[in-house]
C-alpha cells in the first residue's frame, strides 16, 4: 500500500497532470488514486447507482486521460477541474435519464440534503483530506437548512433556480437570495482551503 | 444584462443553478475578459468543487481501477 501522504486528494499537484498530458501511465495511476473515492462519491450521490457511477468514473477518467492537456491551472485547482467535469457528465447523464422517465433513487426527501459526512476518520483518507471533510463539513452543517436544501439541489440535482423555486414552491427570488448567501457562507468559510491546491 | 446581474449571477453559476440562456450569458461575458467576475468565478468554483468532501466518502470498486489502467494502456499501445 502506498504512503497515504501520497493519496491527499485535496492536495493533486498539477505537475502530476503534466506528466499525464505527457502520456505518463504511472502519474494516472497517482491521478487516481488520489481522486478517485471523492469522485465516486460524488457520482454515486448524484446517481444515486453504485453501477451507474462506476460506469460514469470510467467515462470521466477516459477524457481525463484523453483531454488532461485542456487543463489550465489558471482557471482553478486539479481537483475542481476533476470534480467540475465528473459532476457535469453525472447531470447529463441524470437528465438524459430523466428525459427516459426513470425516477432517481436519491430523493431530497429520502434525506439526502443532511447527507454530511461523519467526522470520524476514515482509513482512506491523509490527515489533509480528513481536516479538510471536517471543515468542509462544517461549514455546510452551518448554513441554514433551506441554504443548504437549494444549493444541493443544484449542485446534486442539477436543477436550475427556476426548476428549484417550482419544486419547493418558493418565490424565484426567495431561492436565488438562499444560493447566493449559501455560497457566498461557504466561501466565507472556506477560502483558505479553495486556495489551497494554489498555494503549493 | 447589466455588469452587476452578471456578477451577482457568479455563485449560481457556480452551484450550477442558472438556466441554460443566463449561463451563456454569463459565458459570454466571460470570455469578453471582464477580470473581476473571472476572479469571482475561480473562487467561487474552488469552493464549490469542495462540496462534495462533505459526503461521506465511498470507495470505488478495485475492477475500476485495473478496467481504467487496461483501457489508457491500450490507447497508448495504439498511437
Amino acid at each position: 500500500m502506498d504512503k497515504p501522504s501520497q493519496h491527499a486528494t485535496s492536495m493533486i499537484d498539477p505537475n502530476l497532470l503534466a506528466r499525464v498530458v505527457k502520456g505518463d501511465q504511472q502519474a494516472f495511476s497517482q491521478l487516481y488514486d488520489h481522486s478517485s473515492t471523492l469522485l465516486f462519491t460524488l457520482a454515486v450521490r448524484i446517481l444515486g447507482n453504485h453501477e451507474e457511477a462506476a460506469e460514469l468514473l470510467q467515462d470521466v477518467y477516459l477524457e481525463v486521460w484523453r483531454k488532461v492537456s485542456r487543463y489550465d491551472v489558471g482557471r482553478g485547482t486539479p481537483i475542481a477541474w476533476l470534480v467540475t467535469l465528473t459532476k457535469s457528465r453525472a447531470i447529463d447523464r441524470l437528465r438524459a435519464r430523466a428525459s427516459r422517465g426513470y425516477q432517481a433513487t436519491n430523493s431530497l426527501e429520502a434525506g439526502t440534503a443532511t447527507q454530511v459526512a461523519d467526522h470520524g476518520p476514515s482509513p482512506f483518507e491523509t490527515q489533509a483530506d480528513q481536516e479538510l471533510r471536517i471543515a468542509v463539513g462544517a461549514a455546510v452543517a452551518g448554513l441554514p437548512i433551506a441554504q443548504q436544501q437549494a444549493i444541493e439541489l443544484a449542485y446534486y440535482e442539477g436543477l436550475s433556480h427556476t426548476e428549484i423555486a417550482s419544486r419547493l414552491n418558493q418565490p424565484l427570488g426567495t431561492v436565488k437570495t438562499r444560493i447566493k448567501l449559501g455560497m457566498s457562507k461557504l466561501r466565507d468559510s472556506l477560502q483558505q482551503w479553495g486556495n489551497h491546491g494554489e498555494l503549493q | 444584462m447589466t455588469h452587476d446581474a452578471l456578477e451577482e449571477s457568479v455563485p449560481l453559476y457556480a452551484a450550477g443553478a442558472l438556466d441554460r440562456v443566463e449561463r451563456q450569458a454569463l459565458e459570454a461575458h466571460l470570455l469578453s475578459g471582464c477580470a473581476s467576475c473571472h476572479s469571482a468565478l475561480k473562487d467561487y468554483q474552488s469552493i464549490a468543487a469542495l462540496l462534495p468532501l462533505a459526503l461521506s466518502p465511498t470507495k470505488p470498486p478495485r475492477s475500476l481501477e485495473s478496467h481504467n489502467h487496461g483501457r489508457t494502456k491500450s490507447l497508448t499501445d495504439s498511437s
